[in-house]
């Protein structure tokens, strides 16, 4: 039941599409909701960065030296600076995409709800994105940072990837390295935020996705592929094919890890074979 | 590699002594979970859902800190043929008791609900005719709250010696022997004998009159 196969994975395929579809309404409405939410509070958490540098720098060198202090900003990414400038946009980075982070591991809660129990409601998905707030947000941190590092060394390696003076087979072939690299390291996490709404911290649920994407290499990988493939083929028809990919496709994907996760989690029975051959009947009191 | 943890035996009884495990449950949907449903037998999210009125994701919250308190196990998944995979949670105990000393040394919340509870449960014995006029409550409290912590303490640590035998046991059976060992394991305590006879001669010297069967 666990090991894949091409039955499995078509079986677990449409079963989440059908499920998916089922719930769209609730997955529009708490997407938009969420997505809301996350502007408005990634609105807050750059203005508590910014606001006070700001008023530090005018405070401190004046508008004239401010202007100067930014314009700086360019000289330095041409100048073997650039690893400072590499890691000020990583941590800013993973500043503002935390609240996106915590919506995108959210839907994984509705997911839940919808594997466990078959129905969601679009203000679920708020619960999930209070509750889990803190490990969702640490679960995005490990991802974002796992799946970008390497490809921030490659840069730091081979500047010319990013300014352009790389072509032919020497752009080509880091090119395919970061991008199998993507898809392999976001592979081996994808079971990472059913982990937390499974009730584990952050750290835990990245352990646990790297265990269980290697010891069932074939239906971990064979299901977040497909979705891959999906989502790269839907996106070729320009806007439709991007409102399906995110309010079908993506609520799809969210049920198909997360039904992965609990059946990769336990030994899952058929329906009907677990029967008590005890009556729960009490034999004695209080002798 | 990665394997199901294996699900520890459902206890007859467990003694609650940690205040902040007692204080999950102070929440009255997670007390209706575990006191009317979950002690009884295993359910799924739904099934607790659809009874207690509530939407799946509100319990599946609420089964997520009760498990967190140890309360509530995952006991088994099952695959239904709509593709709904089914988590069955249950109560890790049967029973479950207030370790009365623990709470009593908790904030003053926890604090005063033990002591409140343990009041009105002497009052409560005057429906059986027993009358424990004011002035000897506080008396009567006492008895009984060293009578109640001594049976949890000699209860709640009964070892298990042949824990592969417990495992097999189909859970009636093996509620039916814990009472038998809890039972005799008291009987074997002086200490609780004794203080069982001090409380038993209080409620005999306010009893008014004969006890009606109930």
């Amino acid at each position: 039941m666990k090991e894949s196969s091409f039955e499995v994975l078509k079986n677990d395929i449409s079963i989440s599409f059908r499920f998916a579809a089922r719930n769209v309404i609730s997955f529009i409405l708490g997407m938009f909701g969420v997505l809301i939410v996350s502007v408005v509070l990634m609105a807050m958490i750059a203005v508590a960065i910014f606001v006070p540098i700001v008023f530090g720098l005018i405070e401190g060198i004046g508008m004239e030296g401010m202007i100067q202090f930014f314009t700086s900003f360019a000289a330095i990414w041409s100048t073997p600076q650039v690893s400072l400038m590499i890691g000020v946009f990583m941590l800013l980075a993973v500043f503002v995409l935390g609240p996106f982070m915590v919506a995108f591991g959210a839907l994984f809660g509705m997911a839940r709800e919808i594997v466990e129990s078959e129905g969601t409601t679009a203000e679920g998905v708020f619960a999930w994105y209070r509750k889990k707030f803190f490990s969702l947000a640490g679960g995005g941190i490990i991802l974002f940072l796992v799946v970008m590092w390497p490809i921030v060394l490659l840069i730091l390696w081979m500047p010319g990837f990013v300014t352009g003076s790389l072509i032919g087979l020497d752009f080509a072939i880091p090119m395919v390295a970061i991008l199998l690299w993507v898809v392999i390291s976001a592979g081996m996490l994808s079971l990472l935020f059913p982990g937390i709404i499974d009730g584990l911290s952050a750290l835990a649920a990245a352990r646990r996705s790297l265990r269980l994407s290697r010891q069932y290499f074939d239906r971990v990988f064979g299901t977040w592929l497909s979705f891959i493939g999906i989502i790269l083929l839907t996106s070729v028809v320009p806007l439709i094919g991007f409102l399906i990919v995110l309010f079908l496709v993506i609520p799809a994907m969210a049920i198909g890890l997360t039904r992965v996760y609990l059946i990769l989690t336990d030994n899952v029975q058929e329906t009907g074979s677990a029967s008590s051959e005890n009556p729960d009947f009490r034999l004695v009191g209080g002798v | 590699m990665e394997q199901p943890e294996q699900v520890a035996p459902m206890k007859d009884l467990e003694v609650i002594t940690d205040p902040s495990i007692f204080k999950v449950l102070l929440d009255p949907v997670r007390a209706d979970i575990v006191f009317k449903f979950l002690v009884n037998g295993a359910m799924t999210v739904k099934q607790l859902a659809d009874v207690l009125g509530k939407n799946p994701g509100t319990i599946l919250h609420h089964i997520d800190a009760l498990k967190k308190a140890g309360l509530v196990v995952q006991e088994r998944t099952q695959l239904t043929p709509t593709g709904i995979v089914q988590r069955y949670y249950r109560a890790t105990a049967r029973e479950y008791r207030m370790g009365l000393g623990e709470m009593m040394q908790a904030d003053a919340g926890i604090a005063r609900f033990a002591k409140d509870r343990l009041g009105s449960t002497v009052s409560a014995l005057l429906a059986y005719g027993i009358d424990i006029p004011e002035s000897e409550t506080g008396q009567a409290m006492e008895i009984l709250g060293r009578l109640i912590e001594r049976e949890n303490a000699v209860t709640s640590n009964i070892p298990i010696v042949d824990d592969k035998a417990y495992r097999k046991l189909p859970p009636p059976v093996r509620s039916d022997a814990s009472r038998i060992i809890r039972r005799f394991v008291l009987e074997e305590d002086s200490r609780y004998r004794d203080l069982r006879e001090k409380w038993h001669s209080f409620l005999r010297s306010h009893k008014k009159g004969g006890m009606r069967n109930e």
